[in-house]
């Protein structure tokens, strides 16, 4: 029995990663029907600093912190068309285009290479692809080392996730798709898939996902609801001009994107509580088999308030900590207290955070339910029979 | 405890509501004042869904036995062959009543026939609705139709065509042709009521797949109606832009009618009536995206200064209204900047892109040129920076925006990325463009002219290449040497101080753009995109100067960079970066604004005012000295090459930097390389062999010198510089014994042995020799 079982989610785990592998695939076809500005002769290529002939440079800000300056640099270009060219660039260092070189620094260049013109090169950045592909992979090592089997999976989790959101839902926004039945599908799936890779095939894991997705669905109830009474709408961002143009053109639709925003940033924090609630009360059971639902239920709100304390932290503290740049400014603007309170932005980060923050509050009622009634659906002791698990 | 918190719950729940129910109400009242907006008017119907049609779908040509191929719409021609008459919509999607779209709008009620054989491609080319409607008096106006059709379609009345919708292939009653677009497409016409008389007529359509593999065919009236107060259209979004330079307009308007030529006549104004004798020039006709019209594009040339000029409109058969535009003085000249009229923007008036919202804008546009030019009359043209309309495939926005009626007003635009799509190509008729900076490939493009002296260039920045504006720059430069100043006008501000500021692309065009204008000598940018007024110190490279915050400044070093407000108020950016090193002057009082710009040889000032009239920023930029608009050169002397410099032949440098081989600068040595003439090397040279130095004298070591310059080398090759070859002596002998005789003493040098020092004894002399008395 076992092992069939194994065998089950052997087979779900590659359908996962094959589905991965289509949804990149279906990326990668992917023909934009609208472009902002017209790119098709610039190309960005990997190059390395092989001299800084001249620089005058400065140190400006509190303590010298940043430089600012002009640098006369050759940088061998080390792909594309020019590969193994060596191009003379000047450049510019000031606050917004904050990139200092020294000799043999890897960096990103603009080659503006048009059929009709001399090629013109810019220095865009430092060369940060390799840096953060191995900050990515220490990241899941680090998961995989500590959190062994289960890390390993809850990695596959969260890649099918990025995949769903970057390879799925951004291009079917972007032509036009409907917001909110493409956010709740893709809501949908990944829990599905990231409480799979927690648990495996289990009564858990369906409990788990019920809970999730209702979390995450009411998080999006409530954004809805805000969102009303705040009178905020798809054109209250500030991304909303350069959108509203995309829009004309493929049909994008502004609130669609508001609202998946916020159905995907509720998404993390509502599983949490709603995993945890679910382990707790497996926990429990497992230990009490015996336990009413009504008590288990007691058991899961007690075990969720705690909880809610520090989730509510957390939804809280990541917006207020990701705005600490744009509180200061707006500081030093005088803005006066009814014309932040009333400002798209606050009330846009409100809708946001309080929705996500409230369906973290409401999932700990909801998990606690679904896995009280749930874990006591089958009368079976200790161990439930596989056929009811099956999802 | 439970109790409490049921109170609270019950408590929050009516505070939400309390907060929901005024905003459901203040929503409601929004929502009807924009349905107050409709009007009645008193039309009579003569088609619509239940009228019945007469049909031919065998894929046979009607007037097949006739010499004239539309026998078949005139009022007499016998249909009662064809199938119907019946009432529907009339379609096929691949043989049988399908949906021809996705959501059911266009299942067809009636089917048509799609196959010639009935169950396979080819397909039938075409299809022959014809229907009758009687009248009780001759009608007067016009007749508003609508149909929907897939894949083409002509209209007729009474045998006349009164529209066609992508028609132009269809040159035999079975031709295929057409757009080949999925769902039917809408077409509205509007046709002179006239041909309707008294008694029977006939509307007949016909409707032809654009293929024969084609998958569907559709033709449906929605309605056909006598407007007996409407008016048939005539031409219109007449755009008077600047020619290549001030002696030359280029034109475009949209004309209504079925015309294969279109010219423009114009002459010196004479009276009020059209002079006999008038100059033509010829104009290209293409079908306008703007459905029922072509636009044309001609260019006229010859204009006098100083003059006032008439023009008219001319196609096959009609002549439009006398329109005028003067030209104005040559020299000192002032035109109008201003940017981002962004027609059909407003959400104040109405959701963007409505009706209301660009009725609001028009009003607001015709409201800034009116203040515009009537506080400076003398202007002679108008400079926008972009964004002209708020989407750029909207023609209804481009209505409006030429509703003010702007056929005397000279004009030169560039596309923003509101502009971006192809009815932009169609409305502007721009100079002298250029293949560089053209948005995917076609839309607009950088283009100069040459006003007054003063060297206009237009970048289209929908183009990120900079490579490209910089190869546009200098090749404008190369062909205007000499002008009095050199503008740069286009949409994306690199200099703002409003939400565009911080764009990722605004960034980095800034980076590259701007050390570009630095290199080229450019005196002043002119910029849009930010609906905010900026303007900023004199910029080099990327630094301000920030001596250059005042009302004037004087020989400048660098570029002046001015970013236009919004001109119609459609729409407003906050500030953002309201400390930038770069900005001198800013404003952003969510007042519309324009700027006055007058030019002598030697000022270039910058007046920048409000719609209300208040005076935002003035600022001059004075030449002590004008550019030279004429070549001046120095003749540089030829000169031989010596073994190591570089000669030259004769030429002329001109102070606009470039060589020419005359005096009178007109042949041009652009390869600035060619008149150099290379070093000849060292051609011969003297061996001297090493000659050891001595306490006293320099000896040198082995070297071969050259005959023509003296430079030393080591090898005989001469490929190593000796830069010393002189051995140095010692300089003086020293040490060694001292030997002496009776007369003298000396000493033999440590060295050399030389004797040195010899001296005749003295009486205290210490040598060692005793003097026998």
């Amino acid at each position: 029995m076992k092992s069939k079982k194994r065998l089950f989610e052997g087979l779900i785990i590659i359908a996962i990663l094959l589905s991965m592998v289509a949804m990149v695939f279906y990326f990668s076809k992917q023909e934009l029907s609208y472009k902002t500005y017209d790119t098709s002769t610039l190309h960005y290529v990997r190059g390395t600093v092989s001299e800084v002939t001249d620089q005058n440079i400065t140190y400006s800000g509190a303590d010298g912190e940043y430089i600012t300056g002009i640098q006369q640099i050759k940088v061998k270009i080390n792909e594309g068309e020019l590969k193994g060219e060596t191009v003379d660039i000047k450049n510019y260092i000031t606050v917004q285009h904050n990139v200092v070189v020294n000799e043999g620094r890897r960096v990103i260049v603009c080659a503006d290479t048009p059929e009709n013109a001399e090629p013109y090169f810019t220095l865009y950045n430092y060369d940060r692809s390799s840096t953060v592909w191995i900050l990515a992979v220490v990241f899941i090592l680090l998961v995989v080392i500590i959190g062994e089997r289960k890390g390993l999976m809850s990695s596959i989790g969260l890649g099918f996730t990025m995949c769903a959101v970057i390879c799925w839902l951004l291009p079917t926004l972007y032509n036009g798709g409907n917001g909110i039945l493409v956010s709740i599908a893709t809501v949908v799936l990944s829990t599905a898939v990231s409480c799979f890779c927690i648990s495996g095939l289990a009564k858990k894991t369906l409990l788990n996902i019920i809970s999730t997705a209702a979390g995450t669905l009411s998080a999006g109830l409530i954004y809805k609801l805000f969102s009303f009474v705040l009178v905020l709408s798809g054109a209250s961002m500030d991304e909303s001009e350069a959108l509203s143009l995309i829009s004309q053109a493929t049909g994008l639709k502004l609130s669609g994107v508001l609202f998946a925003g916020v159905m995907i940033s509720a998404l993390g924090a509502v599983m949490d509580v709603a995993v945890s609630i679910g382990a707790s009360l497996s926990e429990i059971r497992e230990l009490n088999p015996d336990i009413s639902s009504k008590e288990l239920f007691k058991s899961g709100m007690n075990i969720g308030r705690d909880m809610i304390g520090t989730m509510t932290n957390t939804l809280i503290l990541a917006f207020t900590g990701g705005s600490i740049a744009m509180l200061i400014l707006l500081i030093s603007y005088g803005v006066q207290y009814n014309q932040l309170i009333s400002s798209n932005y606050i009330a846009l980060e409100v809708a946001k955070g309080l929705a996500g923050s409230a369906a973290v509050v409401l999932t700990v009622p909801i998990s606690a339910l679904v896995c009280a009634f749930g874990y006591n659906m089958v009368k079976t002791k200790n161990k439930v029979d596989f056929k009811e698990e099956t999802l | 405890m439970i109790k409490l918190k049921r109170i609270l719950a019950v408590l929050l729940a009516v505070c939400l509501l309390a907060v929901a129910v005024p905003v459901i109400a203040a929503t409601v009242e929004i929502n009807s004042d924009i349905a107050t907006a409709s009007e009645t008017t008193t039309v009579t119907t003569i088609v619509d869904s239940t009228t019945t049609w007469s049909y031919l779908d065998d894929g046979t040509d009607p007037s097949a036995n006739d010499s004239n191929r539309h026998s078949w719409t005139l009022n007499d021609f016998d249909d009662t062959e064809w199938k119907g008459p019946v009432a529907g919509t009339f379609g096929s999607k691949n043989g049988a009543l399908g949906d021809l779209g996705t959501d059911g709008t266009y299942i067809p009620t009636v089917l048509l026939n799609l196959y010639i054989d009935g169950s396979a491609a080819p397909t039938v080319p075409a299809y022959f609705f014809r229907t009758t409607v009687t009248l009780d008096a001759d009608a007067t106006g016009v007749v508003n139709g609508t149909i929907y059709y897939d894949d083409s379609a002509i209209v007729y009345i009474n045998g006349t065509r009164v529209a066609g919708f992508y028609a132009d292939s269809l040159t035999t009653n079975l031709s295929y042709g057409g757009s080949n677009g999925v769902t039917p497409l809408k077409g509205e016409f509007t046709a002179d009521a006239t041909l309707l008389k008294a008694g029977e007529n006939t509307i007949a359509v016909e409707v032809h797949n654009s293929k024969n593999t084609s998958s569907d065919i559709w033709f449906s009236a929605t309605e056909m109606s006598i407007d007996p107060s409407g008016k048939m259209p005539t031409e219109k979004n007449i755009a008077l832009t600047m020619g290549a330079d001030e002696t030359q307009r280029n034109i475009t308007w949209y004309e209504p009618y079925d015309s294969s030529t279109a010219s423009v006549q114009y002459a010196v104004k004479d009276g009020d009536t059209f002079p006999a004798s008038y100059s033509t020039a010829t104009a290209t006709v293409t079908a306008a995206i703007d459905q029922g019209y072509n636009y044309c594009k001609a260019t006229l040339t010859g204009l006098a200064p100083d003059t006032d000029y008439v023009y008219r409109l001319v196609n096959d058969t009609t002549v439009s209204e006398i329109h005028t535009f003067s030209t104005a003085e040559t020299g000192d000249f002032s035109f109008i900047f201003l940017s981002d009229p962004q027609i059909g923007a407003n959400t104040t008036a109405g959701s963007a892109n409505s009706t209301a919202s660009g009725l609001a804008d028009a009003e607001a546009w015709l409201n800034t040129l009116n203040v515009a030019l009537t506080k400076f009359p003398d202007a002679h043209f108008l400079v926008s920076g972009g964004d002209q309309v708020n989407n750029g495939a909207n023609e209804d926005q481009y209505n409006y925006f030429f509703s003010p009626d702007l056929s005397s007003l000279s004009m030169a635009v560039v596309a923003g990325n509101h502009d971006a799509a192809s009815n932009y190509n169609e409305h502007f008729n721009n100079a002298n463009t250029t293949d560089y900076g053209k948005y995917n490939g076609s839309v607009g493009s950088d283009y100069w002219y040459v006003y007054n002296d003063v060297l206009f260039m237009n970048l289209n920045t929908m183009s990120q290449s900079t490579a490209e504006h910089k190869a546009f720059m200098e090749e404008a430069l190369a062909q205007n040497p000499h002008v009095l100043w050199r503008v740069v006008v286009f949409h994306h501000s690199i200099y703002s101080i409003a939400s565009h500021s911080t764009d990722t692309d605004i960034i980095n065009r800034r980076n590259e753009l701007a050390p570009v204008f630095t290199e080229l000598d450019i005196d002043v940018v002119l910029m849009g995109h930010d609906h905010t007024y900026t303007r900023t110190y004199i910029m080099n490279d990327l630094t301000p100067d920030t001596d250059t915050g005042g009302s004037s400044v004087t020989d400048p070093d660098g570029v002046l960079y001015v970013t236009a407000h919004s001109a119609t108020g459609s729409k407003y950016y906050s500030i953002v970066s309201p400390i930038a090193s770069y900005a001198a002057v800013t404003n952003q009082e969510k007042v519309p604004a324009y700027s006055n710009i007058e030019v002598t040889s030697t000022s270039f000032k910058i007046t920048t005012y409000q719609t209300t009239g208040t005076l935002i920023d003035e600022f001059e930029i004075i030449k002590t000295e004008a550019n030279s608009l004429e070549h001046n050169p120095t003749l540089v002397a030829a000169k031989d090459p010596t073994c190591t410099e570089y000669g030259n032949t004769a030429y002329y440098s001109c102070d606009c930097n470039r060589y020419y081989e005359d005096k009178a600068c007109t042949i041009e040595i652009t390869d600035k390389s060619s008149v150099l003439i290379a070093p000849t090397g060292h051609l011969s040279a003297t061996h001297h062999a090493r000659v050891p130095a001595n306490c006293l004298k320099d000896g040198n070591i082995e070297y071969w010198q050259c005959d023509a310059c003296d430079a030393c080398f080591k090898d005989e090759a001469l490929s190593k510089a000796a830069d010393n070859v002189v051995i140095s002596s010692r300089g003086e002998h020293s040490g060694g014994e001292t030997y002496y005789n009776n007369k003298y003493h000396w000493t033999l040098c440590e060295y050399c042995a030389e004797p040195y020092n010899r001296e005749e004894h003295s009486d205290d002399c210490d040598c060692g020799y005793t003097q026998n008395p």
